[in-house]
Protein backbone atom coordinates (compact mmCIF):
# COMPACT_ATOMS: atom_id res chain seq x y z
CA UNK A 1 0.00 0.00 0.00
CA UNK A 2 1.79 3.29 -1.02
CA UNK A 3 2.50 5.57 2.16
CA UNK A 4 -0.07 8.33 1.42
CA UNK A 5 -3.18 5.73 1.20
CA UNK A 6 -1.64 4.52 4.57
CA UNK A 7 -1.50 7.74 6.36
CA UNK A 8 -5.08 8.68 5.21
CA UNK A 9 -6.43 7.66 8.67
CA UNK A 10 -4.25 10.07 10.42
CA UNK A 11 -4.55 12.87 7.75
CA UNK A 12 -8.53 12.48 7.89
CA UNK A 13 -8.83 12.70 11.59
CA UNK A 14 -11.09 15.47 13.53
CA UNK A 15 -10.38 18.61 14.41
CA UNK A 16 -12.47 19.05 17.57
CA UNK A 17 -11.57 22.14 19.64
CA UNK A 18 -10.42 21.89 23.53
CA UNK A 19 -12.99 22.52 25.57
CA UNK A 20 -12.75 26.26 26.66
CA UNK A 21 -12.04 27.40 23.37
CA UNK A 22 -13.48 30.55 22.98
CA UNK A 23 -13.76 30.16 19.43
CA UNK A 24 -16.21 26.34 19.73
CA UNK A 25 -19.48 28.07 19.70
CA UNK A 26 -18.68 28.53 15.38
CA UNK A 27 -16.45 25.26 15.32
CA UNK A 28 -18.08 22.85 12.80
CA UNK A 29 -16.53 19.73 10.43
CA UNK A 30 -18.28 16.91 8.57
CA UNK A 31 -16.99 13.88 6.52
CA UNK A 32 -18.96 13.67 3.42
CA UNK A 33 -19.25 10.64 0.55
CA UNK A 34 -20.72 10.15 -2.72
CA UNK A 35 -21.25 7.04 -3.74
CA UNK A 36 -22.31 6.26 -7.84
CA UNK A 37 -23.12 2.83 -8.88
CA UNK A 38 -23.70 3.52 -12.60
CA UNK A 39 -24.76 -0.02 -12.85
CA UNK A 40 -27.58 -0.02 -10.70
CA UNK A 41 -28.25 3.58 -11.35
CA UNK A 42 -28.28 4.82 -7.23
CA UNK A 43 -26.24 8.03 -5.99
CA UNK A 44 -25.94 8.04 -2.58
CA UNK A 45 -24.86 10.72 0.15
CA UNK A 46 -23.44 10.55 3.01
CA UNK A 47 -22.68 13.30 5.25
CA UNK A 48 -21.53 13.09 8.97
CA UNK A 49 -20.89 16.83 10.82
CA UNK A 50 -20.23 18.01 14.33
CA UNK A 51 -20.73 21.40 15.30
CA UNK A 52 -20.58 23.41 18.37
CA UNK A 53 -19.61 22.43 21.92
CA UNK A 54 -20.47 18.55 21.31
CA UNK A 55 -19.13 17.81 24.84
CA UNK A 56 -22.22 19.27 25.94
CA UNK A 57 -25.68 18.15 25.11
CA UNK A 58 -27.16 21.50 24.32
CA UNK A 59 -24.26 23.76 22.81
CA UNK A 60 -23.42 21.02 20.25
CA UNK A 61 -24.97 18.86 17.68
CA UNK A 62 -24.47 15.36 15.41
CA UNK A 63 -26.13 15.19 12.36
CA UNK A 64 -26.49 12.75 9.86
CA UNK A 65 -27.09 13.49 6.07
CA UNK A 66 -28.08 9.47 4.37
CA UNK A 67 -29.70 10.22 0.87
CA UNK A 68 -30.36 7.85 -1.99
CA UNK A 69 -31.41 8.80 -5.56
CA UNK A 70 -32.72 6.41 -8.30
CA UNK A 71 -33.58 7.88 -11.42
CA UNK A 72 -37.55 6.27 -10.99
CA UNK A 73 -38.08 6.60 -7.56
CA UNK A 74 -35.83 9.61 -6.46
CA UNK A 75 -34.74 10.82 -3.58
CA UNK A 76 -34.85 8.97 -0.20
CA UNK A 77 -33.68 9.51 3.47
CA UNK A 78 -33.18 12.48 4.87
CA UNK A 79 -31.68 14.40 7.73
CA UNK A 80 -31.10 12.78 11.40
CA UNK A 81 -30.32 15.05 14.21
CA UNK A 82 -28.79 14.51 17.43
CA UNK A 83 -27.38 16.49 20.29
CA UNK A 84 -23.28 16.92 20.60
CA UNK A 85 -23.09 14.25 23.64
CA UNK A 86 -24.69 11.60 20.90
CA UNK A 87 -21.97 11.42 19.32
CA UNK A 88 -18.48 9.50 19.71
CA UNK A 89 -15.50 11.13 18.56
CA UNK A 90 -11.56 9.33 18.39
CA UNK A 91 -9.49 12.16 17.64
CA UNK A 92 -6.43 10.14 16.89
CA UNK A 93 -8.35 8.42 13.49
CA UNK A 94 -11.28 8.42 11.75
CA UNK A 95 -13.79 6.45 13.99
CA UNK A 96 -17.04 8.20 14.26
CA UNK A 97 -20.46 6.65 15.52
CA UNK A 98 -23.39 8.93 15.78
CA UNK A 99 -26.81 7.17 16.26
CA UNK A 100 -26.62 3.91 14.99
CA UNK A 101 -24.22 4.76 12.27
CA UNK A 102 -20.96 4.53 12.26
CA UNK A 103 -17.90 5.75 9.74
CA UNK A 104 -14.39 4.27 10.07
CA UNK A 105 -11.02 4.13 8.58
CA UNK A 106 -8.74 1.33 9.11
CA UNK A 107 -6.61 -1.39 6.92
CA UNK A 108 -6.61 1.19 4.36
CA UNK A 109 -10.45 1.35 3.48
CA UNK A 110 -13.43 3.61 4.90
CA UNK A 111 -16.70 1.48 6.16
CA UNK A 112 -19.45 3.24 6.55
CA UNK A 113 -22.23 1.19 8.70
CA UNK A 114 -25.11 3.67 8.44
CA UNK A 115 -28.86 3.50 9.48
CA UNK A 116 -31.40 6.05 9.07
CA UNK A 117 -33.24 6.97 12.13
CA UNK A 118 -36.47 6.03 10.71
CA UNK A 119 -35.21 3.06 8.98
CA UNK A 120 -35.90 3.94 5.48
CA UNK A 121 -32.85 3.67 4.44
CA UNK A 122 -29.26 1.40 6.13
CA UNK A 123 -25.53 0.74 4.13
CA UNK A 124 -22.52 -1.23 4.68
CA UNK A 125 -20.04 -0.03 2.66
CA UNK A 126 -15.99 -0.25 2.11
CA UNK A 127 -14.54 2.70 0.35
CA UNK A 128 -11.05 1.60 -0.78
CA UNK A 129 -9.32 5.03 -1.88
CA UNK A 130 -7.63 5.00 -5.02
CA UNK A 131 -6.12 8.49 -5.64
CA UNK A 132 -3.48 9.82 -2.59
CA UNK A 133 -5.52 12.64 -0.70
CA UNK A 134 -5.20 16.20 -1.23
CA UNK A 135 -4.88 18.43 1.65
CA UNK A 136 -5.96 21.89 1.42
CA UNK A 137 -5.24 23.42 5.14
CA UNK A 138 -4.40 27.26 4.77
CA UNK A 139 -7.50 28.46 6.53
CA UNK A 140 -9.43 30.30 3.74
CA UNK A 141 -11.75 32.92 4.62
CA UNK A 142 -15.48 32.27 4.33
CA UNK A 143 -17.48 35.35 5.55
CA UNK A 144 -15.77 36.37 9.50
CA UNK A 145 -14.56 32.64 9.51
CA UNK A 146 -11.85 29.97 7.93
CA UNK A 147 -12.52 26.48 6.58
CA UNK A 148 -9.90 23.68 5.61
CA UNK A 149 -10.67 20.68 2.81
CA UNK A 150 -9.09 17.25 2.88
CA UNK A 151 -10.19 15.57 -0.35
CA UNK A 152 -9.97 11.56 -1.40
CA UNK A 153 -11.23 12.29 -5.27
CA UNK A 154 -11.78 8.62 -6.00
CA UNK A 155 -12.61 5.65 -4.03
CA UNK A 156 -13.64 2.28 -5.09
CA UNK A 157 -17.20 1.70 -3.11
CA UNK A 158 -18.52 -2.08 -2.51
CA UNK A 159 -21.20 -3.50 -0.29
CA UNK A 160 -24.85 -3.09 -0.29
CA UNK A 161 -27.50 -0.17 0.10
CA UNK A 162 -30.73 -0.88 1.66
CA UNK A 163 -33.88 1.05 0.42
CA UNK A 164 -37.28 0.71 1.70
CA UNK A 165 -37.43 -3.28 1.86
CA UNK A 166 -34.78 -3.34 -1.16
CA UNK A 167 -31.55 -4.05 -1.11
CA UNK A 168 -29.02 -3.09 -4.17
CA UNK A 169 -25.59 -4.63 -3.82
CA UNK A 170 -22.72 -2.93 -5.64
CA UNK A 171 -18.96 -3.84 -6.44
CA UNK A 172 -16.48 -1.20 -7.52
CA UNK A 173 -19.00 1.31 -7.55
CA UNK A 174 -17.07 5.06 -8.25
CA UNK A 175 -17.45 7.27 -4.97
CA UNK A 176 -15.59 10.47 -3.39
CA UNK A 177 -14.47 11.78 -0.11
CA UNK A 178 -14.25 15.09 1.67
CA UNK A 179 -13.54 16.40 4.73
CA UNK A 180 -14.08 19.96 5.88
CA UNK A 181 -13.55 21.63 9.18
CA UNK A 182 -13.31 25.08 10.30
CA UNK A 183 -15.15 28.22 12.41
CA UNK A 184 -17.95 29.91 10.25
CA UNK A 185 -21.28 31.13 10.67
CA UNK A 186 -23.63 30.06 8.36
CA UNK A 187 -25.30 33.04 6.86
CA UNK A 188 -22.31 35.25 6.71
CA UNK A 189 -21.02 36.84 3.25
CA UNK A 190 -20.10 33.61 1.55
CA UNK A 191 -21.17 30.57 -0.55
CA UNK A 192 -18.96 27.81 -3.27
CA UNK A 193 -19.74 25.56 -6.07
CA UNK A 194 -18.19 22.89 -5.81
CA UNK A 195 -17.90 19.63 -7.89
CA UNK A 196 -16.47 15.68 -8.22
CA UNK A 197 -16.62 13.38 -11.23
CA UNK A 198 -14.35 10.14 -9.92
CA UNK A 199 -13.02 8.27 -12.43
CA UNK A 200 -14.83 9.96 -15.42
CA UNK A 201 -12.69 8.07 -18.04
CA UNK A 202 -9.21 6.49 -18.71
CA UNK A 203 -6.23 8.07 -19.50
CA UNK A 204 -3.54 6.32 -20.63
CA UNK A 205 -4.77 3.04 -18.88
CA UNK A 206 -5.16 5.21 -15.68
CA UNK A 207 -8.77 6.98 -14.54
CA UNK A 208 -9.01 10.28 -14.65
CA UNK A 209 -10.79 12.28 -11.40
CA UNK A 210 -11.66 15.75 -11.01
CA UNK A 211 -12.93 17.86 -8.33
CA UNK A 212 -13.67 22.06 -9.11
CA UNK A 213 -13.97 24.41 -6.16
CA UNK A 214 -15.38 28.06 -6.27
CA UNK A 215 -15.15 29.95 -3.02
CA UNK A 216 -17.21 33.42 -3.32
CA UNK A 217 -19.36 35.65 -1.50
CA UNK A 218 -22.89 35.69 -1.27
CA UNK A 219 -23.33 37.33 -4.74
CA UNK A 220 -20.52 35.49 -6.04
CA UNK A 221 -18.72 38.76 -7.40
CA UNK A 222 -15.78 38.14 -5.05
CA UNK A 223 -13.70 34.89 -5.27
CA UNK A 224 -11.65 33.60 -2.57
CA UNK A 225 -10.50 30.52 -3.78
CA UNK A 226 -11.36 28.85 -7.77
CA UNK A 227 -9.41 25.57 -8.74
CA UNK A 228 -9.95 22.42 -10.97
CA UNK A 229 -7.90 19.44 -9.75
CA UNK A 230 -7.42 16.67 -12.15
CA UNK A 231 -5.80 12.82 -10.75
CA UNK A 232 -4.39 10.46 -13.02
CA UNK A 233 -4.46 7.06 -11.03
CA UNK A 234 -3.55 7.69 -7.95
CA UNK A 235 -1.28 10.72 -8.78
CA UNK A 236 -2.56 14.66 -9.06
CA UNK A 237 -1.90 15.61 -12.53
CA UNK A 238 -2.42 18.65 -12.76
CA UNK A 239 -4.07 21.69 -10.71
CA UNK A 240 -5.45 24.98 -12.69
CA UNK A 241 -5.69 27.71 -10.43
CA UNK A 242 -8.41 30.58 -10.80
CA UNK A 243 -6.56 32.30 -13.39
CA UNK A 244 -6.53 29.24 -15.53
CA UNK A 245 -10.06 28.67 -15.33
CA UNK A 246 -13.35 30.30 -16.71
CA UNK A 247 -16.64 29.31 -15.57
CA UNK A 248 -20.43 30.54 -16.78
CA UNK A 249 -23.18 29.52 -15.34
CA UNK A 250 -26.72 29.19 -17.27
CA UNK A 251 -30.07 28.91 -16.88
CA UNK A 252 -32.53 28.11 -13.86
CA UNK A 253 -33.17 24.82 -12.72
CA UNK A 254 -36.41 23.88 -12.93
CA UNK A 255 -36.62 20.38 -11.86
CA UNK A 256 -38.73 19.85 -8.00
CA UNK A 257 -36.25 20.55 -5.10
CA UNK A 258 -37.49 18.69 -2.23
CA UNK A 259 -35.93 20.67 0.72
CA UNK A 260 -34.75 19.27 4.17
CA UNK A 261 -35.56 19.29 7.18
CA UNK A 262 -39.26 19.19 5.68
CA UNK A 263 -40.08 22.71 7.97
CA UNK A 264 -37.91 24.84 5.35
CA UNK A 265 -41.08 24.66 2.65
CA UNK A 266 -43.09 26.32 6.16
CA UNK A 267 -40.10 28.83 6.67
CA UNK A 268 -39.65 29.68 2.40
CA UNK A 269 -42.00 28.52 0.65
CA UNK A 270 -40.92 29.90 -2.68
CA UNK A 271 -39.75 27.88 -5.75
CA UNK A 272 -35.91 26.95 -5.30
CA UNK A 273 -34.11 29.26 -8.25
CA UNK A 274 -30.70 28.91 -7.19
CA UNK A 275 -29.81 26.26 -9.42
CA UNK A 276 -28.32 26.80 -12.80
CA UNK A 277 -29.93 24.72 -15.59
CA UNK A 278 -25.74 24.11 -16.84
CA UNK A 279 -22.21 25.11 -16.28
CA UNK A 280 -19.56 25.74 -18.88
CA UNK A 281 -16.21 25.28 -17.92
CA UNK A 282 -12.98 25.96 -19.65
CA UNK A 283 -9.49 25.02 -17.71
CA UNK A 284 -6.34 25.95 -19.93
CA UNK A 285 -2.42 25.69 -18.92
CA UNK A 286 -0.25 25.46 -21.34
CA UNK A 287 -1.00 22.24 -23.89
CA UNK A 288 -3.49 21.01 -21.06
CA UNK A 289 -7.38 21.73 -21.84
CA UNK A 290 -10.17 20.84 -20.50
CA UNK A 291 -13.65 21.85 -21.63
CA UNK A 292 -17.04 20.60 -19.61
CA UNK A 293 -20.31 21.15 -19.60
CA UNK A 294 -22.59 20.09 -16.48
CA UNK A 295 -25.72 19.85 -16.57
CA UNK A 296 -28.02 19.03 -13.64
CA UNK A 297 -31.21 16.11 -13.54
CA UNK A 298 -32.08 15.66 -9.90
CA UNK A 299 -31.62 18.47 -6.88
CA UNK A 300 -32.41 18.62 -3.56
CA UNK A 301 -31.86 21.34 -0.89
CA UNK A 302 -30.04 21.14 2.62
CA UNK A 303 -31.66 24.25 4.11
CA UNK A 304 -29.97 25.86 7.09
CA UNK A 305 -31.18 28.05 9.71
CA UNK A 306 -28.90 31.63 9.36
CA UNK A 307 -26.64 32.17 12.78
CA UNK A 308 -26.89 35.58 11.66
CA UNK A 309 -30.54 36.67 11.66
CA UNK A 310 -33.35 34.90 10.04
CA UNK A 311 -33.72 33.23 7.02
CA UNK A 312 -31.85 30.47 5.58
CA UNK A 313 -28.55 29.34 3.93
CA UNK A 314 -29.09 27.21 0.80
CA UNK A 315 -26.67 24.09 0.40
CA UNK A 316 -28.22 22.55 -3.04
CA UNK A 317 -27.33 18.97 -3.97
CA UNK A 318 -27.68 18.30 -7.50
CA UNK A 319 -26.63 15.09 -9.49
CA UNK A 320 -26.26 14.88 -13.42
CA UNK A 321 -24.19 14.54 -16.39
CA UNK A 322 -20.71 16.18 -16.93
CA UNK A 323 -19.46 15.74 -20.63
CA UNK A 324 -15.30 16.32 -20.63
CA UNK A 325 -13.39 17.17 -23.70
CA UNK A 326 -9.99 18.42 -24.30
CA UNK A 327 -6.63 17.22 -23.82
CA UNK A 328 -4.12 15.90 -20.85
CA UNK A 329 -0.28 15.26 -21.08
CA UNK A 330 -1.12 14.54 -24.13
CA UNK A 331 -3.95 12.43 -24.13
CA UNK A 332 -7.00 13.27 -25.95
CA UNK A 333 -10.45 12.66 -23.97
CA UNK A 334 -14.25 13.20 -24.92
CA UNK A 335 -16.59 11.89 -22.49
CA UNK A 336 -20.21 11.76 -20.48
CA UNK A 337 -19.77 11.04 -17.10
CA UNK A 338 -22.26 11.10 -13.77
CA UNK A 339 -20.80 13.75 -11.34
CA UNK A 340 -22.51 15.94 -8.30
CA UNK A 341 -22.11 19.41 -8.13
CA UNK A 342 -23.35 21.08 -4.69
CA UNK A 343 -24.46 25.37 -4.92
CA UNK A 344 -23.84 27.20 -1.76
CA UNK A 345 -25.33 30.73 -1.18
CA UNK B 1 -49.30 14.62 23.55
CA UNK B 2 -52.65 16.56 21.45
CA UNK B 3 -52.07 19.16 19.00
CA UNK B 4 -53.03 21.70 21.36
CA UNK B 5 -50.76 20.57 24.15
CA UNK B 6 -47.81 20.11 21.49
CA UNK B 7 -48.54 23.51 20.71
CA UNK B 8 -48.52 24.83 23.81
CA UNK B 9 -45.14 23.15 24.62
CA UNK B 10 -43.94 24.44 21.46
CA UNK B 11 -44.63 27.84 22.09
CA UNK B 12 -42.99 28.09 25.68
CA UNK B 13 -39.78 26.48 24.56
CA UNK B 14 -39.35 29.25 21.81
CA UNK B 15 -40.46 32.41 24.23
CA UNK B 16 -37.28 30.54 26.70
CA UNK B 17 -34.75 29.70 23.36
CA UNK B 18 -35.84 31.72 20.40
CA UNK B 19 -37.44 35.03 21.71
CA UNK B 20 -36.28 36.89 18.59
CA UNK B 21 -38.58 34.89 16.93
CA UNK B 22 -41.29 34.57 19.08
CA UNK B 23 -41.42 38.32 19.62
CA UNK B 24 -41.48 38.27 15.66
CA UNK B 25 -44.38 35.87 15.82
CA UNK B 26 -46.21 37.98 18.55
CA UNK B 27 -46.10 41.30 16.60
CA UNK B 28 -47.99 39.93 13.37
CA UNK B 29 -50.17 37.80 15.51
CA UNK B 30 -51.36 41.03 17.21
CA UNK B 31 -54.40 40.45 19.10
CA UNK B 32 -55.75 37.54 16.57
CA UNK B 33 -57.66 34.77 17.83
CA UNK B 34 -57.58 31.99 15.87
CA UNK B 35 -59.44 28.25 16.18
CA UNK B 36 -58.42 24.76 15.56
CA UNK B 37 -60.83 22.31 14.62
CA UNK B 38 -59.31 18.78 14.15
CA UNK B 39 -61.01 15.38 13.97
CA UNK B 40 -60.08 14.38 17.91
CA UNK B 41 -59.94 17.87 19.64
CA UNK B 42 -60.61 21.72 19.10
CA UNK B 43 -58.71 24.41 20.56
CA UNK B 44 -57.88 28.31 20.04
CA UNK B 45 -54.83 30.11 19.92
CA UNK B 46 -54.98 33.90 21.08
CA UNK B 47 -52.45 36.30 20.22
CA UNK B 48 -51.43 38.67 22.80
CA UNK B 49 -47.96 39.85 24.46
CA UNK B 50 -48.29 36.49 25.37
CA UNK B 51 -50.05 33.60 23.06
CA UNK B 52 -51.65 31.39 24.74
CA UNK B 53 -53.33 27.86 23.61
CA UNK B 54 -56.82 28.02 25.34
CA UNK B 55 -59.72 25.17 24.91
CA UNK B 56 -62.14 27.12 24.56
CA UNK B 57 -62.32 31.29 22.58
CA UNK B 58 -62.77 33.81 24.94
CA UNK B 59 -63.63 36.41 21.85
CA UNK B 60 -65.28 36.05 18.30
CA UNK B 61 -63.01 33.65 16.36
CA UNK B 62 -61.53 35.83 14.04
CA UNK B 63 -59.46 32.84 12.00
CA UNK B 64 -60.52 29.64 11.52
CA UNK B 65 -58.09 26.50 10.91
CA UNK B 66 -59.56 22.75 9.85
CA UNK B 67 -57.18 20.31 9.26
CA UNK B 68 -55.92 16.71 11.40
CA UNK B 69 -53.02 15.56 12.50
CA UNK B 70 -51.13 13.57 9.64
CA UNK B 71 -51.84 16.68 7.81
CA UNK B 72 -49.52 19.06 10.33
CA UNK B 73 -47.13 16.36 10.59
CA UNK B 74 -46.81 16.10 6.95
CA UNK B 75 -46.51 19.85 6.12
CA UNK B 76 -43.58 19.67 9.00
CA UNK B 77 -41.88 17.04 7.22
CA UNK B 78 -42.16 18.44 4.08
CA UNK B 79 -43.81 15.84 2.25
CA UNK B 80 -46.82 18.34 1.53
CA UNK B 81 -46.73 22.36 0.71
CA UNK B 82 -49.06 24.69 2.39
CA UNK B 83 -51.21 25.24 -0.69
CA UNK B 84 -51.10 21.48 -2.15
CA UNK B 85 -53.03 20.56 1.68
CA UNK B 86 -55.60 23.62 0.78
CA UNK B 87 -55.77 22.82 -2.83
CA UNK B 88 -56.30 19.09 -1.12
CA UNK B 89 -58.94 19.73 1.13
CA UNK B 90 -56.70 18.85 3.50
CA UNK B 91 -56.16 22.23 5.06
CA UNK B 92 -58.97 25.04 5.13
CA UNK B 93 -58.33 28.45 6.06
CA UNK B 94 -60.93 30.64 6.49
CA UNK B 95 -60.49 34.22 7.60
CA UNK B 96 -61.01 38.18 6.15
CA UNK B 97 -58.30 38.38 3.47
CA UNK B 98 -56.83 41.36 5.27
CA UNK B 99 -55.96 38.77 8.05
CA UNK B 100 -53.86 36.31 5.86
CA UNK B 101 -50.71 38.45 5.83
CA UNK B 102 -49.88 38.42 9.05
CA UNK B 103 -51.36 34.98 9.89
CA UNK B 104 -48.10 33.72 7.09
CA UNK B 105 -45.97 36.16 8.68
CA UNK B 106 -46.93 34.78 11.99
CA UNK B 107 -46.47 31.47 10.56
CA UNK B 108 -43.47 31.43 9.09
CA UNK B 109 -42.00 33.56 12.39
CA UNK B 110 -43.13 30.39 14.37
CA UNK B 111 -41.60 28.07 11.71
CA UNK B 112 -37.80 30.04 11.95
CA UNK B 113 -38.01 29.45 15.88
CA UNK B 114 -39.61 25.93 16.27
CA UNK B 115 -36.29 25.09 13.29
CA UNK B 116 -33.91 26.51 15.70
CA UNK B 117 -34.88 25.50 19.07
CA UNK B 118 -33.39 22.08 20.09
CA UNK B 119 -35.59 21.52 22.79
CA UNK B 120 -38.61 21.64 20.09
CA UNK B 121 -37.57 18.31 18.62
CA UNK B 122 -38.96 15.82 21.49
CA UNK B 123 -42.07 17.67 21.61
CA UNK B 124 -42.64 16.63 17.70
CA UNK B 125 -41.19 13.37 18.54
CA UNK B 126 -43.67 12.82 20.98
CA UNK B 127 -46.46 14.22 18.84
CA UNK B 128 -45.67 12.33 15.79
CA UNK B 129 -45.57 9.06 17.92
CA UNK B 130 -48.84 10.13 19.21
CA UNK B 131 -50.00 10.19 15.62
CA UNK B 132 -48.41 6.70 14.49
CA UNK B 133 -50.91 5.02 17.76
CA UNK B 134 -54.10 6.71 16.02
CA UNK B 135 -53.21 5.30 12.66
Amino acid sequence: MPLALEAIGGIDRPHVPPSGDPALSTYKEWWHFNIIDDAAGLDVIVNLSLTGDIRTGDEGQANLIFLSLEADRGWRGGLDVFDGLSATVDERGVDLAVGQSSIRYSDGCYRLWLRSANGQLAADLRLVPATEPMLVWKDTPIGSGHINWMIVPYLSASGWVRIGERRVSMEGARAYHDHNWGHWRWGDNFGWDWGFCAAATELGGEPLSLVYDRTVDRRGARVAEHSLAVWRGEQLLRFFARQMIRVRHSGTYRGHVRRIPGVSDLMDPARVATIPARIDLTARFGEDLIEASYIPDAALQIAIPRETGFGLVELNETMGWLTLAGTLAGWPFNVTRRACFEFVG
Amino acid sequence: MTSAEALSAALAVLRRDELAAYTRMTDWLGRMTVGFDLPEESFVVRGGKDVLVLPEAPQPIEVKVRTDRDTVIALIDGDLQLLEAVEGRRLDLVADVSLMVPLARAARAFAEGTARARRVRPILEAYRQKCREHM
